[in-house]
């Protein structure tokens, strides 16, 4: 009979096995609220795990956003869990997990967190191991008073061990 | 672990994120200043009320800004991502005619709000008048001193806004000095004023 933490770990070592790692950038726009935000640039990494039913994937994400004012800056860093089906040629996706955000104006600064979610589809070209996909989406905001968003497409790439 | 701890784990997070007073993406999302013709605010303090107005827009030094009537007082603004800037003119008599010594636009608020920010900008200008040079100057300081959370309104920021003008002439310098505080509530407006007449606290408003 194995501890707890020992399930645990073997459970990582589980996930860890027969997973994909991969990379996507790419731009997003403001859709709802966000007026004075110019467009952004947005990344992340992510190992992705394969289940009958879809593709689970774990990773962590950031993105930044400025305005006309040079001085101010809005930073956004992420956890996601996401779920997609990579042997699809046109695959929705779905992703949400917490938020850090920070935003900040000369030497003046604010933090805080909140949760994002995104909702999109992608087109999965194969090449062997290697995966290329553009994504396209809605990547949602909220703190569950207030909810922001932007649109935004992606390129990725993934690499299936 | 099982999907039900796993399921259980994501509930709990959530609930304790909902619990959790930090409006972040409010403050960051919203609009703080909604300058739209028809726009009004109505504030009142124990002794009086003001009406705030935005009226029909007009163009100044070829710029278009609104006029935002102050209890019948009006400032023309114009709003841009990274300010709300006010025209400004001062006017010399001598001799009963009026001479322009300063016309200009200067940032009132600076953009984004962000908690903390502080700015400043002026307006120098001189003119020479019958033999003599009149000098004027209008600079106005301004800083976010805080932001609350105030139910019905969200996370509302409070800026305090100093402005000073300096006319100097020959044989005398007149100096003006007018201090208020506004905050400023998301998707509202102005929710409260305070000046030497008092604090008016907003008591209705259309916005649209």
């Amino acid at each position: 009979m194995t501890s707890k933490p020992i399930h645990i770990l073997l459970d990582m070592l589980i996930f860890l096995i027969a997973l994909s790692v991969g990379f996507e950038g790419g731009y997003n726009i403001p859709a709802v609220g966000f007026k004075d935000l110019n467009s952004g640039v947005a990344f992340s990494l992510y190992i992705n795990r394969h289940f009958r039913f879809a593709d689970l994937s774990i990773g962590a994400r950031t993105s930044y956003f400025s305005v006309e004012n040079s001085a101010y800056s809005l930073y956004f860093y992420g956890l996601s869990i996401g779920l997609a089906k990579n042997s699809w040629l046109f695959s929705p996706v779905i992703e949400f997990g917490p938020e850090y955000a920070r935003r900040k104006l000369g030497s003046s600064k604010e933090s805080g967190y909140g949760l994002n979610y995104t909702l999109g589809f992608l087109i999965n070209i194969h090449f062997e191991k290697l995966r290329f996909y553009p994504k396209f989406y809605y990547e949602g905001i909220t703190n569950l008073k207030t909810h922001a968003g932007f649109v935004g497409a992606k390129l990725g790439v993934g690499y299936e061990f | 672990m099982s999907s039900k701890t796993m399921v259980r784990t994501g509930i709990l997070f959530i609930l304790l994120f909902a619990a959790c007073e930090n409006n972040i993406i409010q403050r960051a999302a919203s609009d703080y200043f909604q300058y739209r013709e028809g726009n009004w605010w109505q504030l009142a303090s124990t002794q009086d009320t003001m009406m705030v107005e935005v009226e029909a827009v007009d163009t100044l030094l070829q710029i278009e800004c609104f006029t935002v009537s102050f209890g019948g007082y009006p400032k023309y603004l114009f709003k841009k991502p990274n300010a709300i800037s006010q025209y400004i003119k001062i006017i010399h008599n001598f001799g009963g005619e009026d001479y322009i010594v300063v016309e200009n636009f200067v940032k009132r608020i600076e953009l984004p709000l962000v908690n903390g920010n502080a700015w400043q900008d002026s307006l120098v200008d001189s003119i020479f008048i019958s033999g003599a040079w009149v000098k004027a100057k209008f600079y106005i300081i301004g800083s976010i001193s805080g932001f609350e959370s105030v139910g019905g309104y969200g996370d509302v920021y409070t800026i305090a806004i100093k402005n000073v003008e300096i006319v100097i002439l020959p044989d005398t310098v007149i100096t003006d000095t007018i201090d208020v505080i506004e905050a400023y509530a998301p998707d509202i407006g102005l929710v409260r004023f305070e000046d030497n007449d008092g604090v008016f606290d907003l008591i209705n408003y259309e916005v649209e």
